[in-house]
């Protein structure tokens, strides 16, 4: 295990190492993905857990990537800003590892992605040279946003060693409503629903169990805004219960969770129009399933005790083209067809990784 | 020889002309004229050959034509772009998107919209507007520039201070490469396996291939719009409120800044009720709910007050809406009135360093003798200072050229950067070693090949390139009358 200090040390530890690297952060989500080389050298990035920018009143930050994500939270609540992020574990994940593995979380209905915050970034690619994209400030079309290709992509193309975003004021409110006990395209319905003015809500997930099905939604803003349209949600579906932050962080942090015999994580996506008429394939194909489903977003995750008939699910998503991953168990077929371009993908990791150090064979792009 | 072709170029006509008709392949010297030049301030660049073709595999087939005939290819939609994109500055065949400007395809559902690259931007959210949605990126240019040379220059817009740049709203590309293939780059589904391309092909500048469709995002239109024009005596005063807008939390959907003699000159030309004595103006537009409208409302007047704005006016209804922002919209054309020729930057600043910047641009425009006239997205820290000759003066060019870089060179070494919005092209390119380091450039170079290993589409554009673009002159010693078609 190598533990750089510095970018410099980083850069000049890929360049002295000749076999496979596997970067680290938390080491939360090392578990999404082929797995690593049996040979790797860890590389954790812990130790770049350094804010070098921050000035509240630009509401920009730079940090390494291996400052813990409600690390940087905290220092942002400070001046009442944040990064509309709500990724998995983020008491515990570093920046760069979220960003790695592609982990983001309902507000992404309201707030958009992470790569929509994004700003720049350092990556060390697989030679050892220390590259930059992008910049600090929030507008900027210097160059190729050669930093958006990072995300998602499990540290193949380049080790991410230091972020900027681009951050937001915190929401003056931010109350939630649940309701429970109807049928999958029936929460579909009520979120759209809740979507049309005058809502103008900041996220919505349907929690779907073998036991329950419940609509989760949030509303962050001004006090008075986000108070009317709690009320007129709760005047229209007089069954629906308030919620809190905590207990959309609850559900978030852990759905994959081996107490309740989890052994698999799925991912699905396709475009959201065609979501409601994948919802009857998958419950069928996997009975058992626990699925957070962001309906607008047009993502979901399916959390089960055994590996479901992936082939099923992928027939089932491909004709919305859709697609699904494996994230967590074995499977064979974990990427599923090889996304178009791929050859372009190939070349540009070639290019940037002309050994193949940087995590060999974790990621569709092998 | 005005109508007579060059022989070399006969084959490649006519094999042009056999793919999608003789009508749609443009050679003679008079057609071509008013494809060499487009927004910019740039020495001008004539194609050898333009062509207007009419679907993806007619732009495919000329591509292929195109590229095999080893000719650079550059793409065109509006040509208002103002860094030299769709300039070709190594000759060869221009591809207008002009005949691709329809709408395919609205979803309500996933709010989104399949559009051609030649639609132009106003046009889509005038058809969404039945459906209360819109295409956020609002570049000053949006009346003639199209969407598609809005991705390729990844634009921004008043309206990307709260929305943000073009590269957040498009879901998804048809691209043809280089060699002619067709490929589709889809986000629609999201977090797909597999590298995110289109985070590189948005704002590539035409580099890695020509788009020619496009799925983007729409947004609700908002509960309610609230319109200010805040009105300073001192430059100063009018940055600080900037300033301190963004830093109490405040994120306007739009915040402009007027300053100095650009207020007189936008006033006389569209008389849309700027005071003709402010030293500074600025336009602050809200959106949102009624609720957050009208706290902000009170932290804007607070933050006016306490920064002793001359006066708040709000704009009563639509048509005062529209006139505070046809004078913003209009403002570089008005600026005409001053002096025939101009030269504009497009750096950034950190928020908090405007005032700051903008002291300096007043020092320089008064030590190199040179107007130069701030008309920007304050609340970005975009500046666009627009420095206003006339070059039949001696030396003004020097001057100006001098002026322009020790502006850009400030908002570098302030931790900004050399473009906002309008891009790097032919204009900024020797500037991009500024910004970036050899290892950084030579990342850019090796993706870009990835993409087009011959480096036939638009070269000599964005990245500093060796010899075999020194021929082309770079536009540092440009200047460019002032027209009416022209916005920042």
């Amino acid at each position: 295990m190598e533990k750089p200090q510095t970018i410099a040390e980083l850069a000049s530890m890929v360049r002295d190492t000749t076999g496979p690297i596997v970067p680290r952060g938390a080491g939360l989500h090392q578990v999404i993905g082929n797995p690593a080389h049996p040979d790797s050298t860890v590389v954790d990035m812990r130790a770049l857990n350094v804010v070098s920018d921050y000035i509240p009143s630009d509401l920009t930050i730079t940090v390494g990537a291996g400052m813990v994500l409600g690390d940087i939270q905290d220092i942002l609540a400070v001046n009442r800003q944040w990064l509309p992020w709500d990724a998995p574990q983020h008491r515990h994940a570093t920046i760069g590892g979220l960003l790695a593995s592609g982990l983001s979380g309902p507000l992404r209905h309201g707030a958009g992605a992470p790569r929509d915050w994004l700003l720049g970034m350092h990556f060390v690619t697989g030679d050892g040279r220390i590259i930059k994209s992008g910049g600090k400030v929030v507008k900027n079309v210097a160059g190729y946003d050669m930093h958006k290709l990072h995300i998602g992509a499990l540290g193949t193309l380049g080790i991410i060693a230091e972020v900027s975003f681009k951050l937001a004021p915190l929401p003056e409110a931010d109350e939630s409503i649940t309701i429970t006990g109807m049928s999958i395209t029936h929460a579909h319905k009520i979120a759209y629903a809740l979507r049309k003015p005058p809502f103008n809500p900041s996220a919505f997930l349907i929690e779907a169990t073998p036991h329950h099905i419940r609509l989760w939604v949030r509303w962050q803003g001004a006090a008075a805004a986000v108070t009317r349209q709690v009320n007129i949600a709760r005047a229209r579906q007089p069954i629906a219960k308030p919620a809190t932050a905590g207990s959309w962080e609850h559900l978030l942090n852990t759905p994959f969770s081996k107490s309740h015999g989890h052994a698999v994580q799925l991912r699905m996506g396709c475009a959201p129009q065609s979501l409601e008429s994948v919802y009857p394939a998958v419950q069928e194909i996997a009975p058992n399933a626990t699925l957070h489903i962001m309906p607008t977003v047009g993502l979901m995750r399916l959390y089960a005790p055994q590996m479901p008939d992936v082939a099923a699910l992928r027939a089932a998503l491909l004709p919305f083209g859709g697609y699904v991953v494996v994230e967590i168990g074995a499977d064979p077929m974990r990427w599923g067809p090889a996304p178009a371009n791929i050859a372009i993908m190939h070349q540009l990791k070639k290019a940037w990784d002309p050994d193949n150090k940087l995590n060999p064979g974790r990621y569709v792009i092998e | 020889m005005p109508n007579q072709l060059a022989p070399e170029y006969a084959q490649l006509v006519h094999d042009l002309a056999a793919a999608i008709g003789t009508r749609y392949v443009l050679w003679r010297p008079e057609e071509l004229m008013m494809y060499e030049y487009d927004g910019s301030a740039l020495d001008m660049a004539r194609p050898d050959i333009v062509v207007v073709p009419a679907t993806t595999a007619e732009v495919a087939a000329c591509v292929r034509i195109a590229a095999t005939a080893g000719m650079p290819i550059v793409a065109r939609g509006g040509g208002t772009g103002l860094s030299g994109g769709s300039v070709p500055a190594a000759g060869g065949v221009v591809i207008s998107t002009g005949r691709m400007s329809k709408v395919l395809h609205v979803d309500d559902v996933s709010r989104t919209a399949r559009v051609q690259p030649g639609l132009i931007n106003t046009d889509l959210s005038e058809f969404t507007a039945p459906w209360h949605l819109h295409f956020a990126p609002d570049p000053s240019s949006q009346k003639a520039s199209t969407i598609g040379g809005n991705a390729a220059e990844n634009s921004g817009g008043p309206h990307c201070l709260k929305y943000g740049i073009t590269t957040s709203h498009v879901l998804a590309v048809t691209l043809v490469l280089a060699d002619g293939s067709i490929t589709t780059i889809d986000n629609t589904a999201p977090d797909a396996p597999g590298y995110d391309l289109l985070g590189v092909i948005v704002g590539s500048e035409g580099t890695l291939g020509i788009v020619t469709e496009l799925t983007v995002r729409l947004m609700p239109n908002p509960e309610g719009v609230k319109t200010f024009l805040a009105i300073f005596d001192d430059l100063d005063s009018a940055s600080d409120t900037v300033s301190a807008i963004i830093a109490q939390g405040v994120i306007p959907a739009a915040l402009e800044m007027l300053e100095g003699q650009g207020i007189a000159l936008v006033e006389q030309s569209v008389h849309a009720g700027y005071p003709l004595d402010a030293q500074a103006v600025l336009l602050i537009e809200i959106d949102g709910m009624h609720e957050e409208i009208a706290a902000q409302t009170a932290q804007i007047e607070h933050i006016c007050a306490h920064f002793e704005a001359r006066e708040l006016r709000v704009a009563q209804d639509e048509e005062q809406r529209k006139k505070l922002w046809s004078g913003r919209k209009g403002a570089l054309a008005a600026c005409a009135r001053l002096a025939p020729h101009y030269h504009i930057q497009d750096g950034v600043v950190p928020r908090s360093k405007l005032t700051e910047i903008l002291r300096l641009t007043r020092e320089v425009a008064k030590r190199q003798r040179v107007h130069i006239v701030n008309i920007f997205h304050a609340g970005d820290g975009n500046l666009h200072p627009l420095l206003l000759f006339d070059i039949r003066e001696e030396g003004i060019i020097e001057r100006a050229v001098a002026a322009s870089e020790e502006i850009l060179m400030a908002c570098v070494n302030a931790g900004g950067t050399i473009s906002g919005e309008h891009g790097i092209g032919i204009e900024k390119r020797d500037y991009m070693k500024w910004l970036f380091s050899e290892d950084d450039l030579w990342a850019m170079r090796q993706m870009r090949a990835c993409f087009d290993s011959r480096g036939v589409m638009n070269p000599c554009k964005l990245i500093p390139t060796g010899a075999s673009c020194g021929d082309i002159k770079s536009a540092r010693a440009g200047a460019k009358a002032l027209a009416a078609g022209a916005w920042i």
